[in-house]
């Protein structure tokens, strides 16, 4: 039960700065999950919190106690490895308790919190087999009782899921989830998988290239990058992006042979070059009345929906979600209308989003 | 693939039987001339088939030395050398576990220096250092003593390096998991490294152990007084004996009897020597 403050960090492997400059709060009881392609430094920044590596700059506190100097046995924190890590030669029971037998605790306690977590794990008929006898699926859980005996302040994770076939990674995911809630730790769980960092977090932290690109909950993500890079990483297919301007009165969206509505004109931003982002799944099939009309490439029918690569005139691809149901013809033409609320602008240069005035103006 | 032809079959088991044949002859006629009266070698023929004295032979050698050679009973130096043996083994497991763990797992200046060094010593078995090394002992005292077999031999460049190879091969994963288990460095190396790495204690125990068993020049050098001798040595004296005919069948008997530890340790250790040359177990 803690909460863990990260202030400024920084982590530099010689000349490579991995990590420039991190804060965090993540408050008790709290999942989050830090997402980012590989070589972003989300496995540092875990690995920095556990004590396996120390901070070239900057604070991590774990429960209000500078933990910057500490080794990780004396963090209470516990980590779940992503080929989990299990002592081959050690029986379940033996994995599970050998931390706790580290710490001098008494036997029958000892017992005790194992018994009970592989109970809660669904362990308890393998407690005397070792981990070469066990499925993939029964080793992360043996990986998460090795955490939950040592009832540990923070729970770490590190792409633990990744090893899993894709039917058991929904199915740990959802367990993993259920039991952090239940047991109320604090959890940071990193992943590159934006599917399991949506469904696992209280709230995402998106980091690209030893920066934080943006902390929230996940729908704010989803709803308002803050970023296009938090746009196209966020969401599957990824947002789409066209490069144009607004026009005089900030009313509208053009591009040569392309004009959108925007819900709310924007005066002030009036003739400035931007960035648009929709989603694919914002734009739905207009009866040829639409604000645009695509020439349609490649269908991928993906039974549920079904995704269309197709170009605007001016040859911008552009990907539209549409349900499975709806036919689509290859080589045709297809008009859509984006969502109104759905636009969202960013400035060209700098990739930023750019906001409504009326928020801008409250902030 | 090969072919698989009734004449390849042939062949390949004759080229087999024949290989055996090469091997167990000689380990054969070791057998027989040790179950033999002493006469019967004069004509300069062997016999066969083994004698009727195979008692009586093996009796005498064991407890009452090998008839016309002064010297130990071959009780002392079969003793002797299963102490030497024991003692090259297991110190040169210790030593090289020891070193390589240092070498894998802690950072200090020189360490690929040390490392180096440690692998370079390969170059220099004992018969190169001899002189120098026969020097440093006896004005250490070390003459006829069990410390002085030993000592000289108890560094294994080559057990630290395949150790090296091995930690090298233990995910790095594991040794956090312990680090966050509250498992310091030792309690990691004893707990955790010493286990998975029992496969490879135990077939380089078998090699280790033939090679100090085997141990021939270092013992002649270290050694002056009968107490001391060991095995190998031995049936080179006995075979060497002045004025007369060495005791052929007794030589034998004793020369079969020094081929058993070696035989007994590698039948023990088998499953673990076998799985430790053909497998990495993760």
């Amino acid at each position: 039960m803690a909460e863990v403050t990260v202030s400024g960090v920084e982590k530099r492997f010689g000349p490579v700065e991995v990590l420039k400059g991190v804060d965090v709060d993540i408050a008790d009881g709290e999942m989050l999950v830090i997402l980012g392609a590989s070589g972003c430094g989300k496995t540092t920044l875990l690995r920095l919190i556990a004590g396996l590596e120390t901070v070239t700059a900057g604070e991590i506190r774990i429960g209000g106690r500078v933990v910057n100097d500490l080794e990780p046995k004396d963090r209470d924190i516990a980590m779940v490895f992503q080929n989990y890590a299990l002592y081959p030669h050690m029986k379940v029971y033996d994995n599970m308790a050998y931390g706790l037998r580290n710490r001098g605790m008494a036997k029958d306690e000892i017992d005790r919190r194992v018994k009970e977590s592989a109970r809660i794990l669904g362990l308890a008929d393998f407690l005397d087999r070792k981990p070469r006898q066990l499925s993939g699926g029964q080793r992360q859980r043996v990986a998460m009782g090795r955490c939950i005996v040592r009832e540990p302040a923070v729970f770490l994770f590190d792409e633990p899921l990744s090893n899993l076939d894709a039917a058991l990674r929904g199915q740990m995911r959802v367990e993993i989830r259920q039991l952090q809630k239940r047991l109320a730790t604090t959890g940071v769980f990193v992943t590159h998988d934006q599917v399991e960092a949506m469904t696992l977090a209280d709230r995402i932290l998106l980091m690209n290239r030893g920066r934080v690109e943006q902390i929230g909950a996940p729908m704010d993500l989803y709803r308002r990058p803050r970023t296009t890079y938090v746009a196209t990483f966020i969401g599957s297919p990824a947002m789409n992006l066209i490069q144009g301007h607004l026009d005089a009165t900030g009313a509208r969206f053009e591009r040569e042979g392309l004009s959108i509505a925007l819900p709310t004109p924007r005066p002030r931003e009036g003739g400035r070059p931007v960035t648009l982002g929709i989603r694919p799944e914002d734009l739905s099939p207009a009866n040829g009345t639409g604000e645009f009309a695509l020439r349609v490439g490649l269908v991928e029918r993906l039974g549920a929906d079904q995704v269309v690569f197709g170009d605007v005139v001016g040859g911008e691809p552009l990907l539209v979600r549409l349900p499975g149901a709806y036919s689509v013809v290859e080589n045709d033409t297809l008009h859509v209308v984006p969502a109104p609320d759905a636009l969202h602008l960013f400035d060209p240069d700098t990739g930023l989003r750019i906001d409504e005035e009326a928020t801008r103006a409250a902030a | 693939m090969i072919e698989r032809t009734r004449w390849l079959d042939w062949l390949a088991h004759a080229t087999v039987l024949i290989g055996i044949a090469v091997v167990t002859f000689p380990l054969w006629l070791t057998f027989v001339a040790s179950t033999h009266a002493p006469e019967s070698f004069f004509r300069g023929l062997m016999p066969f088939w083994p004698g009727g004295r195979f008692l009586e032979n093996y009796e005498q050698v064991l407890f009452e030395g090998v008839q016309g050679v002064g010297g130990a009973p071959v009780g002392t130096m079969l003793a002797n050398s299963f102490v030497m043996a024991i003692a090259i083994a297991v110190g040169k497991i210790v030593i090289s576990l020891l070193s390589a763990f240092a070498i894998v797992y802690f950072r200090f200046p020189f360490r690929m220096l040390c490392f180096w060094t440690i692998f370079v010593t390969l170059m220099l078995p004992v018969e190169v250092r001899i002189l120098p090394t026969y020097e440093v002992a006896a004005n250490l005292q070390l003459l006829n003593t069990y410390t002085g077999l030993v000592l000289p031999l108890i560094a294994s460049a080559t057990a630290t390096f395949l150790f090296r190879q091995f930690f090298l091969t233990v995910p790095d994963e594991l040794t956090e998991a312990a680090r966050i288990d509250g498992a310091g460095p030792m309690k990691f190396f004893w707990d955790i490294l010493l286990p998975l790495s029992k496969v490879n204690i135990a077939a380089l125990f078998v090699i280790l152990f033939i090679y100090g068993w085997n141990q021939y020049l270092w013992p002649l050098l270290i050694t002056t007084g009968d107490q001391m001798t060991t095995i190998v040595m031995g049936i080179k004296r006995m075979v060497n004996v002045a004025d007369s005919t060495p005791v052929w069948p007794e030589v034998m008997a004793v020369a079969t009897l020094a081929l058993l530890p070696p035989v007994v340790v590698v039948i023990l250790m088998q499953r673990w020597f076998i799985k430790g040359l053909i497998d990495t177990e993760k």
